[in-house]
């Protein structure tokens, strides 16, 4: 009989969550070489939940990926709706801004909409594979 | 028979020498109008630049490049040694510095070295960005032209007793973030700053009284302006503030001054795409350039 595969539970959606990490983190180390601490800092804060989840309580990495996934999902959403909105009005928007909104901004706004999906959507997957 | 007097022959020479001298060393309307046509032309997709290609408007993150490129040409073609200026900085507001890249740009440095070592730096200044969508004949290229003619007009000074430092800033329409950085790595680098001489929107002259605007000088600096302006024949109106880029140099506490069309006979085509060629007074432009040249002059002589 034939196995659905997004059906079969993976050990490895752990490390999807820890990829999913790295992005923020860049993003605020890079800020922080350009002098401003407070990227890195609020990321940080957003982030201290996960750390909580997967030290400090039980079904831990089941919790981290709901609470991330969310978060992954929100920011997507965050981005999406920020860059529809500059197609119907631009005008206050600094160029330094504007001129980011290119193609690759949007496949990446969408790449964290389904990254939240995924992590959201298979947590459970996981929780029934280490229980 | 007629006897030439040797003394009247020496003087006649001397005469004639101190005249050809002040004659090299003066700036002509005649000389800078068909320089600063060609430029602004060139800036704002009136006439192509020199590979063919047209730049329309100076907003984008490639126009802005190109802009660059093309300033360091010129600077090259005179021999004034190019240091641009580089920064990578943050937003500054929350959401933009956790959603987007930092900002980034480069403002276009050349500077004029002094013949007599000297550690005094000369800045003048004027922003080459646009707004997007709109060409920036008045805003801002005709401030860049200013600043060119006299880079030009400066490098052929023999005796220059300080450093003319020509900086076309970056993204001053927003928020004056290029000259922003600037400033702050002059102060890092702990130059030392005579004055520093800013210009934005100089090319609108409707009422045609020929006035400019001096924007929150030192009393040296509106003293000097006044006096080679009274010698052109150009009234000089003092307003306080920081309207441009001469905002990011006062708030460090340089010794600076703006120089603007008047305020209350500015250009009706800001950040417009009406903002053409066409619409730049060369004659007003020309006048203003003047000014600040020999502004620029009287301080190398006092030096």
């Amino acid at each position: 009989m034939k196995t659905n595969w997004l059906r079969t539970p993976k050990k490895w959606y752990p490390y999807v969550l820890l990829f999913s990490l790295l992005p923020p983190i860049v993003q605020g180390g890079y800020y922080l070489l350009i002098g401003s601490l407070y990227p890195l800092l609020i990321e940080f804060i957003l982030m201290l939940p996960v750390i909580y989840f997967v030290f400090y309580r039980k079904k831990g990495i089941y919790k981290a990926l709901k609470y991330w996934g969310i978060l992954v999902f929100c920011y997507g959403f965050l981005r999406i709706v920020l860059i529809t909105l500059f197609q119907f009005d631009n005008g206050g928007i600094p160029s330094a801004v504007y001129y980011q909104v290119t193609p690759v901004y949007w496949i990446k706004s969408f790449g964290y909409l389904l990254l939240g999906l995924f992590l959201w959507i298979f947590r459970k997957q996981y929780y029934s594979v280490v229980t | 028979m007629n006897k030439v007097n040797p003394i009247i022959i020496a003087c006649y020479l001397l005469f004639f020498s101190v005249n050809v001298s002040a004659q090299t060393h003066k700036l002509t309307i005649e000389e800078i109008t068909p320089f600063q046509q060609k430029i602004i032309a060139e800036l704002t997709g009136h006439a192509p630049m020199e590979d063919g290609s047209f730049l329309a408007e100076r907003s984008s993150e490639k126009q802005r490049k190109e802009a660059v490129q093309y300033f360091t040409n010129h600077f090259d073609s005179w021999s004034i040694p190019v240091n641009n200026h580089r920064y990578k900085i943050p937003h500054g507001y929350i959401f933009p510095d956790l959603l987007f890249k930092p900002v980034e740009g480069v403002n276009a440095v050349g500077t004029i070295p002094s013949t007599n070592n000297s550690d005094s730096f000369v800045i003048i200044g004027a922003h080459y960005d646009t707004e997007r969508g709109s060409p920036g004949a008045i805003d801002n290229a005709s401030g860049v032209a200013v600043c060119l003619a006299i880079a030009k007009k400066f490098s052929s000074i023999k005796e220059r007793n300080f450093n003319l430092m020509i900086v076309l800033f970056d993204q001053e329409e927003d928020n004056e973030v290029g000259s922003a950085a600037f400033a702050k790595k002059l102060k890092k680098n702990g130059k030392q700053v005579h004055s520093v001489h800013i210009t934005d929107l100089i090319a609108w002259d409707e009422n045609r009284n020929r006035a400019i605007d001096l924007q929150s000088p030192t009393p040296y600096l509106e003293k000097l302006y006044k006096s080679e302006a009274a010698m052109l024949h150009i009234p000089i109106r003092v307003v306080k503030g920081g309207a441009s880029d001469n905002k990011s140099f006062l708030a460090l506490g340089y010794p600076t001054v703006g120089v603007f069309e008047e305020a209350s006979d500015s250009t009706p085509h800001l950040h417009r795409s009406t903002d053409t060629y066409e619409t730049v007074n060369f004659k007003y432009l020309a006048r203003a350039t003047q000014l600040m040249f020999n502004v620029l002059k009287t301080i190398n002589n006092e030096n």
